[in-house]
């Protein structure tokens, strides 16, 4: 019920329109009735298709009525002859022709009218093609359409340029069209495959696509529909399966493995872990949560209990060796395929030791990742946004393409412009003022891990107005992290932080500690002036087994002493600090 | 040529406050009108209406002004030998009335009143060998009916019984350029399709499949200036994609992405003061369709005056709970 005005009517108007309700009711419920005893008596007969179609002329979302037609007719194609059948699922089309020029979104009717054409003896798919033409002509958006559209498509074996060069008929029409810019998304990696490129698609086609587009942001650069497309071509590709980092400790015998994508340890998918080229059996490995879940990053250490139906437990057997040098694998297998590995040596000094994966300096592995294009290109690009927004100064899509241009570009040249023209996007488009600042949030954390030299331990990010601190996961060597003075309200998927010991969250809009769960090393906690007001809040640091200190001054909770014996309780052997020193 | 952005005004007569009672009023007084033409010609979604209706009345904390023995019984009525649910009695099962009929069931903890193994049979022998679910026999796939067999199953405990890896795996391929997802492989975003699909990796536990921050922005970008959401790009704003968009925006963690209170708004303009119920914009008809929705919306919003409601599932986050199920988050 979408879309229908209440209309305030006279009771004269109420009174006649009731009893034109009533006649109708009375002739649907009689042809209702007759349908369903007709169907329990089976008789699947041409009586019944005349009936039913009453009803699904006007009610077409009766799906069981559709259901009825369909057995009627794979009952008639038992005894009728291929003419008259022929014959009668020609007539069929045109009663669903009917009912769409009535309905045009109603699922049922037009997956009827898949089943028509799958099942008649000769169906005629350029006809199809036709309708499909003459429906998105009175409505380019509909989805039905376009979806049995390509059903049309695959069954006739509509070669893809010929679609390729329909859609770009409509765009042409009106460059506002959300759908035609989707179909070309699917269409261009089918006609113009190229693995090489991050979206499978050649950089030809994508020039082109470029230039298609920037035509429509040109013509309207307050439709959605062709900035949209527009990120699409400036994104990144999928990411390979690899070693982002491996940790190995002799202190505590465990092993941390972060990769680029998620894995699940389990039936198909296992770590193994070789010291001195022997595999090491039995090895049991867990995700920062501790959960059932995907994860980029795998522990295992000695000492890890897992507890099945809560009776039994087995420990691991993480045990490295001491006072010898040695090497160590960690290789990620698949289906007993092996996907990436990696490999340290220990001296016979090193209590641990850590390899991140190399990157080429001087550039930016997170805008590398961005563009499936050459830099000169994005320059060009770039140059003819600029020459737009000196038009559309307050254009909020404009802005926001020459911040993503600028990053993928060079994101250490364009810092500062990057930084003011978010600023100015929080202003221009204020209901998704916080998309920004998470963004502008994400951007700082990706230059800081560009501009780090070497394996990063310690972290300053005071009062950066963060709302978030993105890619934990690509800091799980971090043992000193400066987060005060920020805007960050949780610590979700810090406990990938796996060798933090300090961390300083202090002034912030803490409300709880989860993604603290779990983290080793963590001795200091600074919590000052958040907002924590229950000792609830502060259960996950129960499983922070080294914290030691815990500064919670200027927080709700310091109001209440029964709270705060309650917390205490709660983290014993924590040193608690309710006032600031 | 520059196209008009779609959307509505706000009448400045339009509600400014939540007329709970008035809603809960309309929903209890609506299954009354059994001979109303609206209520017969809208016999083919009883079930979904239903579970619209009774959520709805969950959500209000009103639901034992619901007659749960008369509902109990109309369900069970359409139970089918194949163990599937029909969405009203003497209908054909379908996995959309299926699902219905279990969160009502759920929802009154009386799903010992029906055959739920022949239920979990059905369910199951509709997967594809690529993983999809046919809604019913006749073969029609969709990613809805992918979150409705596994929202199903989840409920009933038995989410073992399919394959979910190629259940995810169908689901990851009708995946978009702009991160959102559509009905089929190669079918337009819409956000409706993207709460199915996110809700079947919640439930499945594999949200990193998606990409957060491309879909959250093409999520957030469904507010317009009215408050409204729509549920793709250039289309009005509706009600029901306060539901769709918001509870995918919550279950990837990006809710604060839009704003809130001028969406609460928007929501409450859509109430209509004489008769309770919400419309799918101000001034036009309500239903118990947007009238659940509009309440579970607000719900997530942070109205404590209605019930939490469980984003995966709407339903309140109460019943989930006690079924301890386990959900993911991003």
């Amino acid at each position: 019920m979408h879309g229908r005005l209440k209309v305030k009517s006279t009771a004269e108007q109420l009174e006649a329109k009731k009893k034109e309700r009533e006649k109708k009711l009375q002739l649907y419920n009689a042809a209702t009735s007759k349908i369903i005893s007709k169907k329990k008596n089976g008789e699947l007969d041409e009586e019944l298709l005349l009936v039913s179609a009453e009803v699904l002329a006007v009610n077409p979302d009766f799906y069981t009525l559709w259901n009825y037609r369909k057995e009627t007719f794979l009952e008639l194609q038992k005894t009728k002859s291929k003419e008259e059948l022929q014959k009668m699922f020609l007539s069929e089309l045109i009663f669903l022709e009917s009912c769409l020029r009535v309905n045009h979104k109603s699922y049922g009717t037009w997956h009827h009218r898949c089943f028509v054409m799958d099942t008649m003896p000769e169906p005629d798919w350029n006809r199809e093609l036709e309708l499909c033409n003459d429906f998105l002509k009175y409505d380019e958006r509909n989805f039905h359409c376009w979806d049995y559209r390509r059903f049309v498509v695959k069954r006739a074996n509509v070669p893809p340029e010929a679609e390729l060069k329909f859609s770009l008929s409509k765009i042409n029409n009106n460059f506002s069209n959300y759908s035609s810019w989707h179909y070309r998304s699917k269409l261009l990696p089918v006609l113009y495959p190229d693995p090489k490129q991050p979206m499978g698609v050649s950089e030809e086609a994508l020039l082109k696509e470029y230039e298609l587009v920037q035509n429509g942001f040109f013509t309207d650069p307050d439709d959605q529909s062709n900035w949209f497309y527009h990120r699409w071509l400036m994104g990144r590709g999928e990411q390979v399966q690899g070693v982002n980092c491996f940790i190995v400790s002799r202190l505590d015998n465990s092993a941390i493995v972060s990769f680029t994508k998620h894995i699940k340890v389990g039936k198909a998918t296992d770590i193994v872990l070789e010291i001195n080229n022997t595999r090491q059996e039995h090895l049991t490995w867990h995700n920062p949560d501790r959960s059932s879940l995907f994860s980029t990053m795998w522990i295992s250490f000695d000492g890890y209990l897992i507890f099945s139906l809560n009776i039994n437990y087995i420990t691991n057997d993480l045990c490295l060796p001491k006072n010898e040098e040695c090497s160590i694998r960690a290789t990620l297998i698949e289906n007993d395929a092996a996907i990436c590995s990696s490999c340290l040596h220990l001296d016979v000094s090193d209590d641990s030791k850590s390899v991140t994966s190399s990157r080429p300096s001087g550039s930016s592995q997170f805008s590398q990742e961005l563009s499936a294009l050459k830099s000169d290109v994005l320059q060009q690009e770039l140059q003819s946004i600029l020459e737009l927004m000196e038009m559309e100064t307050d254009n909020k899509w404009v802005v926001l393409t020459v911040v993503l241009l600028m990053k993928a570009l060079d994101p250490f040249k364009y810092e500062m412009e990057i930084m003011n023209n978010l600023d100015r996007l929080e202003a221009l488009d204020f209901k998704r003022v916080n998309y920004y600042k998470d963004l502008r949030s994400k951007f700082l954390v990706e230059n800081l891990i560009d501009t780090s030299e070497g394996d990063i331990k310690s972290v300053d990010l005071k009062g950066k107005k963060l709302t978030k601190l993105y890619h934990t996961e690509l800091l799980p060597l971090v043992t000193v992290l400066d987060l005060s003075d920020n805007h960050v309200q949780e610590a979700k998927y810090f406990n990938h932080l796996q060798s933090l010991v300090e961390l300083n969250l202090s002034t912030n809009g803490v409300q709880n500690c989860e993604g603290l769960q779990h983290l080793p090393k963590l001795e200091k906690l600074l919590l000052r002036d958040n907002r924590l007001s229950s000792p609830l809040s502060f259960q996950p640091l129960q499983s922070c087994p080294k914290l030691k200190h815990l500064n919670i001054s200027g927080n709700p909770i310091c109001e209440s002493e029964d709270l705060i014996e309650q917390l205490r309780e709660l983290l014993t052997g924590v040193e608690i600090i309710l006032k600031s020193s | 040529m520059a196209a008009p952005i779609k959307d509505i005004v706000i009448p400045d007569s339009a509600p400014t406050s939540l007329m709970l009672q008035k809603h809960a009023d309309y929903i209890a007084a609506y299954g009354n009108r059994k001979d109303d033409y609206e209520y017969i010609m809208t016999e083919f979604l009883r079930m979904n209406g239903m579970y619209w209706g009774l959520t709805a009345m969950a959500l209000a904390g009103q639901l034992d002004r619901m007659d749960k023995s008369e509902v109990v019984d109309f369900i069970h009525k359409c139970q089918h030998e194949s163990g599937g649910f029909s969405c009203s009695i003497g209908h054909d099962p379908h996995l959309l009335s299926t699902l219905s009929a279990v969160q009502i069931l759920t929802l009154f903890d009386a799903l010992d009143s029906v055959d739920t193994a022949a239920t979990v049979k059905w369910v199951k022998s509709l997967q594809q060998p690529d993983g999809s679910f046919f809604g019913d026999r006749w073969g029609e796939v969709d990613s809805r009916f992918s979150f409705v067999a596994v929202a199903c199953l989840a409920l009933l405990k038995s989410l073992d019984q399919v394959d979910v890896d190629k259940a995810v795996e169908f689901v990851l391929s009708c995946m978009n350029f702009d991160g959102a997802f559509g009905c089929r492989p190669g079918s337009e975003s819409h956000s409706g399709q993207v709460y199915c699909c996110v809700g079947l990796l919640s439930i499945t536990g594999r949200l990193h499949h998606v990409n957060a921050d491309q879909l959250g922005w093409w999520l957030c970008e469904r507010q317009l200036p009215s408050g409204g959401l729509n549920g793709r790009p250039e289309k009005l704003p509706d009600v029901c994609y306060s539901w769709w968009v918001l509870s995918s925006l919550k279950i990837i963690d990006r809710l604060h992405w839009i704003d809130k209170e001028k969406l609460v708004s928007f929501i409450l303009a859509c109430q209509d003061e004489e008769t309770g119920g919400f419309a799918d914009r101000p001034g036009d008809m309500v239903d118990p369709f947007h009238t659940v929705f509009g309440l579970a919306g607000l719900s997530l919003l942070g109205d404590t005056s209605v019930q939490p409601v469980n984003p995966v599932f709407c339903m309140p986050e109460a019943v989930i709970r006690k079924l301890n199920i386990q959900l993911q988050y991003l």
